[in-house]
């Protein structure tokens, strides 16, 4: 009995799985008699989207500015890494490599949705716009 | 489909179906308004370019935006959700 049997042994006595690698070489040496088998190798879970909040302070804008901190979702995702940052009262959003970038690109949504929303006099904003437009009328003025 | 597997391609057929409108945004995304009756109600960021795979995150929040759950949204792209149904999902919202 080789060396490898007797450990071998000893892991299945004991109720441990042997360790991957003694197995692939015995599935190696004998493939006939020891198949690797699914069940016992690891299953490594997709690592889940790690969410935490921040704060920004400003706008990154020389025209406007906060009037208090917003608090912002920030998301790390994987496959594809990528950091989302969400201000969901008004339902901004930025993504990036990097949690600054994400957090610069969310200002950028949110300067945008407020001068888009602030300069439309057509009357035709829905619920939804109406209300962020005017959470945002009291979040952001002009500097 | 897999909600997980929302590509570019499907970003433009929800564009072509429910008929949104683009807005001139600053950002490397593209901006695009939801009328209903003549009224701009949601709004929703998609992706601007086929560069590779959309990570759950921005999914997600594609989701939100159109105010769906995960198995609506799927159906969204699969076609079976019609514009006027969704039309109908969003009216019941705004009702609430």
């Amino acid at each position: 009995m080789s060396n490898a049997v007797v450990v071998d042994s000893l892991y299945e006595s004991s109720g441990i799985f042997a360790p991957i690698q003694m197995q692939d070489v015995r599935h190696a040496q004998y493939p006939w008699f020891f198949p690797v088998s699914e069940s016992v190798r690891p299953v490594i879970p997709d690592k889940a989207p790690s969410q935490r909040t921040t704060t920004i302070r400003d706008l990154a804008s020389r025209k406007y500015q906060l009037n208090k901190a917003l608090e912002i979702t920030v998301e790390e995702c994987y496959d594809p890494h990528e950091i989302v940052a969400c201000y969901s009262e008004v339902e901004a959003f930025g993504r990036g490599n990097t949690e600054a970038e994400a957090l610069h690109n969310l200002k950028i949504d949110i300067r945008n949705l407020f001068e888009e929303l602030s300069q439309d006099d057509s009357g035709n904003l829905g619920k939804l716009p109406t209300k962020w437009l005017r959470i945002l009328g009291t979040l952001i003025s002009e500097v | 489909m897999k909600w997980s597997n929302f590509s570019y391609n499907d970003a433009q057929k929800i564009i072509k179906k429910l008929d949104l409108k683009r807005t001139p945004a600053n950002s490397h995304d593209e901006v695009y308004w939801y009328y209903l009756d003549g009224k701009r109600e949601l709004r929703i960021i998609l992706p601007n370019n086929h560069a590779g795979t959309l990570s759950p995150g921005f999914i997600g929040n594609i989701k939100k935006n159109l105010k769906l759950e995960t198995r609506q949204f799927e159906r969204l792209v699969d076609c079976h959700l019609s514009a006027d149904g969704f039309a109908a999902h969003v009216r019941d919202l705004l009702a609430d």
